[in-house]
């Protein structure tokens, strides 16, 4: 299931839940969605190998919405209430829109890979991991055409000192043949005569002209725009922030920065 | 009866070390029929804190989001042997008069 999918569920029920304990304050209120938060994430996992049957069967766990506002409505009945200590809450926003700079990302790859490459970079809505991936395709497809072209002009090279040689030893002949001769053929025949292992070098060399230039950024561009990840950020209860690519239900992230 | 007795499971466990909500899930889950949903425990929790039973503090984890971890404080301490001293009494009043037939056949059988 996509991790939009599981992301739409659980807060449909967080809202649900919220609104069954609209008679608690709202610092209550957000501490008790935050906590329920952080055990569904805990208890699922990584969201993108949970199915719906998953995520559905941990909420169910949770209980209705009902059952946890009654829960909430319950003072026990040894402590008296006291003025309560500030909900310390680590806030978490996501958001699933791709902004201009991934689309940006995106179509540049594709047209111009190392200029869409480095906005990828700067974005911070893939892993990183995927980020070297994106990069390496197109990298690769590169160096194919340069082996080619390179290849290719040595080739060039060759053949040609070959023919002028040959067409030297023509020009001035021991013992002359005529063009009428069976077995005469000109220079510039035996120079252009397509042999099998240059035909196949031919082969190769638009193939990789293909890849390197066309195939490669295209499959870049393809492979970015599958593994674009929802931004999520996170606000600490001492103001820090962190902002990154939403993963495993933030399970597989880096670890958010030092707390104080 | 059951959620009074809950709270005090959660106490007896934080008074052992420090959980995360999770965590005190799982323990509390362990125990067959003692939590029916898994859900009202946030609630409880954010009481048990605001009553300053509890007390919480963020910290890392090494595999994801930062957790909230309760530990019990000296109040908390208090009301737990508070309780276990009141269970005592219930349970041994509630025992005597449950199995005291019981108790009697099989004195009797033996005899």
């Amino acid at each position: 299931m996509s991790a939009q999918r599981t992301e739409h569920i659980i807060n449909e029920y967080l809202d649900r839940v919220v609104e069954q304990l609209s008679d608690l304050s709202p610092a209550e209120r957000a501490e008790i969605r935050n906590d329920l938060r952080s055990h569904i994430d805990e208890a699922i996992g990584d969201p993108v190998h949970a199915s719906e049957a998953d995520v559905r069967n941990v909420l169910e766990r949770l209980g209705s919405p009902q059952e946890l506002a009654q829960a909430a409505r319950e003072r026990s009945p040894e402590s008296e209430p006291s003025p309560a200590p500030p909900a310390q809450n680590v806030e978490r926003r996501i958001n699933g829109t791709p902004g201009a700079l991934e689309v940006a990302a995106i179509v540049l790859t594709v047209l111009f890979w190392p200029i869409g490459i480095l906005l990828a970079w700067i974005s911070d809505r893939w892993l990183t991991r995927d980020k070297v991936i994106a990069t390496v395709i197109p990298v690769v497809g590169t160096m194919m055409l340069g082996v080619v072209v390179v290849g290719g002009m040595i080739a060039w090279g060759t053949t040609a000192t070959t023919t002028l040689t040959f067409a030297q030893d023509r020009v001035q002949p021991a013992q002359p043949a005529s063009p009428g001769d069976p077995g005469f053929r000109s220079p510039r025949q035996i120079a252009e005569s397509p042999s099998a292992p240059a035909a196949v070098s031919r082969i190769v060399a638009v193939m990789s002209l293909l890849v390197g230039l066309l195939a490669a950024p295209f499959i870049a561009g393809v492979y970015l725009a599958i593994r674009l990840k929802p931004v999520e950020e996170i606000i600490y209860p001492d103001g820090r922030r962190w902002r990154g690519p939403m993963t495993a239900g933030g399970h597989a992230r880096p670890a958010p920065p030092t707390m104080g | 009866m059951r959620r009074g007795a809950i709270e005090f499971c959660v106490l007896a466990l934080l008074s052992r070390r420090e959980h995360y909500g999770f965590e005190l899930v799982q323990r509390l889950s362990e125990a067959d029929g003692l939590l029916t949903s898994e859900g009202t425990i946030y609630p409880l929790l954010s009481r048990l804190r605001r009553d300053g039973l509890v007390e919480t503090e963020w910290r890392e984890s090494t595999s994801g989001p930062p957790r909230k971890y309760y530990r019990l404080t000296s109040d908390g301490a208090r009301a737990l042997g508070h309780y276990r001293g009141q269970w005592e009494q219930f349970r041994n009043a509630v025992n005597s008069l449950l199995y005291e037939d019981q108790e009697a056949v099989s004195e009797r059988s033996t005899d």
